[in-house]
């Protein structure tokens, strides 16, 4: 098997998360990619979260509906992932916590019975889990051993040993039960290097990349993160990073320091960027290069705060009283993240103004692998800060050139014209709009953001089974990139997937082409997109 | 030195009211600057949005109006980015007790290195009249014509609770002693907060006439001990508290953290990001 999906269930607090993450990297040493997906409630303790690994040996672009293998930490996870198993799937549990009405191959473990007898905790059932997962992919068992010593680096060492040999009995137990590999694996090549990462550390790595020296934020999931890493790091990167008392501080702080010199980005999600609208449209006004963060999760109001979405398109391309001069653009993968973050400060420092790029918690806060050559291959821009001795006027009032304040209609024609003129510029710079996939297609999926991976794994599927497909990603919304009519006359049957209920780009794409999309796959779950999910409602439609 | 005019901007007409209380805070401020000796280029005047945020008009700093309520987080951005400069900040009490007030309190735990002037003239002139939040109980405004039905709050009591390093008050209608407390504001390695009372001609006419002028009481007269924070609040809450006008609490080394990241630094080498990264690595 080339593709492996797993789903790991459990409580909250329950070291569900860090179980999945052990797994992912332990598949990322064997040389495999991944990618993750975490589904959990809003709620710290006492509620079923779930995670979720597509261990592939081609790239990992998303996660899937169904699971070769699930391992239950809990009794809910019987009624609930272990459902979704696979025919010839597997199921870990432990017969204490219910018994699995289900027709996967059986894998009983008594998890919590092992943790209490060799850890003295049953906390260290994650570690007996993660042991009989190793011994399921035939790791080595030093492999194991090494990766439980780094990951409780901070437990005293007797403590740490327990635990190793915890999650050996688990090997040892899963290897009377299950004799074949789940996947072709290898140890990895020490010398690839690769790093598993999720969009927010990234976004915050091409935020240091690019230069950026001052960073506010007020926490609000899913873009916590980016602050959480850049605070980590400034200390050796030096940058300026400040939790703020409210988003209205962070964007305008950020409009100061850009004024006086600095580099600035703030990150936040649709609740925060709500607040931040009027500060975005300061920074236009002002010409100040920013760069804003806003990372998706649904909507209205608080929402779903731990889940996936694509509600904010147009809250954030209408960001603003008056016509706010302000570029949007939004990344597909974690490798364009990368690219895109980096690139908008240059386009920041290109139309002096405020960039946003918009990304989705599942993108955030999913994990990849990445190439360090991705960190390389993004676009090579100058960096030089245009800097002047005279005397600088920032004024949030109408102005003239020198920054005088005017009422004068000739003159303030002509500034609101010359500041989007900037914008119109920045558009001829702009890759056009392309397909990707299959060159002739019977169906074009259109989409945008973080559903990109779904949708390429979904025209693989279609095309593999005779139904040509090919994807067109839009990525640049303000300017509107170019080429996407042209693109969209030469589709057959284009079908629009959106993460919303209101086919936000689908009307922006009428706005700025006249093309109508009929077919459109409106999702607003709170779930990412899967390719097989997708199928099966593309097929219905067709 | 620095001489007065270097600050004036003379491009611009002025739109204050003739007699204007704001007139009285300029001319403090620039005559503080150029005791205290900072070029013009050095030095970063903001607004906030009200009449009295228009002075960066007028002044030949480098100037920054932002928004209404936001003047003081956008001022500390400045501060941080650039703590070589002077950063000095007019603000109305509409900006900054009533829509920016949350600003206020954490500006005060941060004590960023910048010059905090709040013009206090009870009213939202700009918006022709409405009452602000240090207007008196039952004070009329066009929003309020029945009078206001909630007490003042007391910026300075505020101040002191909430950390202030500096904290002052001065009266628009005298110059030299405004200037005086502008000027160790300016002295002050921490964030320093004068809340000013200014007559405003048009919309509060009670502040305008001798007696609201003869009735400020220095603190310097009592021989206040300015290192005291119980005696600063006692000042504040006490009769009259309102009128009390100089330097109410100033604190020196207060150990104020002054970052050292804040110039553009260039874009990192890529060897330079994956050094961060490095726990997230996989290796074989
Ligand atoms: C977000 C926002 N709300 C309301 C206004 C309208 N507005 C402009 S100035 C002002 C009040 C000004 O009062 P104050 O801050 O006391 O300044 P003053 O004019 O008295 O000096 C208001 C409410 C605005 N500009 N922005
Ligand atoms: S309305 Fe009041 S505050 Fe505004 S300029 Fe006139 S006197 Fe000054
Ligand atoms: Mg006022």
């Amino acid at each position: 098997m080339n593709r492996l999906s797993i789903g790991i269930g459990g409580q909250a607090g329950e070291g569900v998360e860090t179980l999945g993450h052990a797994v992912a990297n332990l598949m990322a040493k064997m040389g495999k990619e991944i990618a993750t997906n975490g589904e959990f409630y809003n709620a710290i303790k006492g509620s079923h979260n779930t995670f979720e690994i597509s261990v592939s040996d081609e790239a990992a672009l998303s996660t899937s509906t169904h699971y070769n293998l699930v391992i239950a930490m809990d009794g809910q996870t019987l009624a609930e992932e272990a459902r979704r198993i696979v025919t010839d799937g597997y199921l870990i549990y432990d017969p204490e916590t219910g018994a699995p009405d289900v027709s996967a191959k059986l894998v009983a473990v008594p998890f919590l019975n092992i943790a209490q007898e060799v850890a003295g905790t049953k906390l260290a059932k994650n570690m007996v889990l993660f042991g009989c997962f190793a011994a399921m992919v035939k790791a080595p068992k030093e492999l194991l051993a090494s990766m439980i010593d780094e990951l409780l680096k901070n437990l005293p060492p007797e403590v740490k040993q327990r635990n190793v040999e915890a999650a050996q009995r688990g090997y040892e137990v899963a290897s009377e039960q299950v004799h074949e590999s789940l996947m072709r694996v290898s140890v990895k090549d020490p010398a690839v290097e690769n790093y598993l990462m999720s969009g927010n550390s990234i976004s915050a790595l091409a935020a240091v990349r690019a230069g950026c020296t001052f960073f506010a934020a007020y926490p609000m999931t899913p873009s916590t993160s980016i602050l959480e890493f850049l605070a980590k790091w400034s200390n050796k990167t030096k940058m300026s990073v400040h939790h703020v008392e409210d988003e209205l501080a962070a964007i305008n702080m950020a409009v100061g320091a850009s004024y006086a010199g600095a580099r600035a980005m703030v990150a936040t999600s649709g609740g925060g960027f709500a607040l931040m609208t009027e500060g975005v449209g300061l920074a236009a006004m002002l010409e100040t290069p920013i760069v804003v963060v806003e990372v998706q999760r649904p909507g209205p109001a608080t929402g779903l705060p731990t889940r996936t979405g694509q509600g904010d398109l147009r809250q954030v391309l209408h960001a603003g009283q008056g016509d706010v001069p302000h570029m949007v653009l939004s990344p597909g993968t974690h490798e364009e993240a990368f690219q895109m973050v980096r690139e908008a400060f240059e386009y920041a420092e290109a139309i002096r103004g405020p960039v946003t790029v918009l990304m989705e918690k599942c993108l955030a806060e999913g994990m990849r692998t990445i190439d360090s050559d991705a960190f390389d291959r993004a676009l090579d821009f100058t960096c030089e800060r245009q800097t002047s001795d005279k005397l600088k006027r920032a004024i949030s009032y109408e102005h003239d050139a020198e920054g005088n304040p005017t009422e004068e209609p000739l003159t303030v024609i002509d500034r609101q014209r010359s500041r989007w003129n900037k914008i119109d510029a920045i558009a001829e710079k702009l890759p056009p709009g392309r397909l990707e996939g299959a060159e002739s297609a019977t169906v074009t999926l259109v989409c945008w953001g973080a559903t990109y991976g779904a949708a390429m794994e979904t025209s693989k599927l279609l095309t593999a089974e005779g139904i040509a497909t090919n994807v067109l990603h839009i990525k640049y919304f303000r300017p509107f990139q170019s080429g996407v009519l042209e693109t969209l006359q030469k589709t057959v049957r284009p079908i629009l997937i959106e993460g919303n209920l209101t086919a936000q780009l689908g009307g922006l794409i009428a706005e700025k082409t006249g093309f109508e999309i009929k077919d459109k796959i409106l999702d607003v779950s709170g779930r990412p997109f899967t390719a097989e999910g997708l199928v099966e409602r593309i097929k219905e439609i067709l | 030195m620095t001489s007065i005019g270097d600050y004036h901007c003379n491009e611009v007409k002025r739109s204050w009211c003739p007699g204007c209380g704001d007139f009285g805070i300029e001319a403090a401020l620039k005559s503080a600057l150029s005791k205290s000796n900072i070029e013009p280029k050095r030095v970063m005047t903001v607004g906030g949005i009200g009449c009295s945020g228009l002075l960066p008009y007028w002044t030949k700093t480098n100037s920054f109006v932002g928004l209404h309520g936001r003047a003081l987080p956008a001022a500390i951005g400045m501060s941080i980015a650039d703590p070589d400069s002077q950063v000095v900040v007019m603000a109305g009490d509409g900006d900054a007790y009533g829509i920016g007030v949350g600003h206020l309190v954490h500006a005060f735990r941060r004590n960023q290195k910048l010059v905090y002037m709040v013009a206090n003239n009870g009213v939202y002139a700009l918006t022709k009249g409405q009452v602000s939040p240090t207007a008196e109980l039952n004070a009329k405004g066009s929003s309020t014509p029945f009078g206001i039905n909630m007490p003042p709050i007391d910026p300075i009591s505020l101040a002191l609770i909430s950390g202030g390093t500096f904290v002052a008050r001065g009266f628009a209608g005298d110059i030299p002693h405004l200037a005086e407390i502008i000027e160790r504001a300016i002295a002050h390695e921490g964030f320093s907060f004068i809340d000013i009372l200014q007559p405003c001609v048009s919309y509060h006419k009670n502040m305008c006439d001798s007696s609201y002028a003869a009735s400020m009481i220095k603190l310097e007269a009592s021989n206040h001990d300015a290192g005291d924070l119980n005696a600063a609040l006692t000042q504040a809450r006490g009769e009259n508290g309102n009128r009390k006008v100089g330097i109410f609490y100033c604190k020196e080394n207060n150990n104020r953290k002054v970052s050292d990241a804040h110039m553009y630094a260039g874009c990192r080498s890529s060897e330079d990001i994956l050094g961060l990264i490095r726990p997230m690595r996989v290796t074989g």
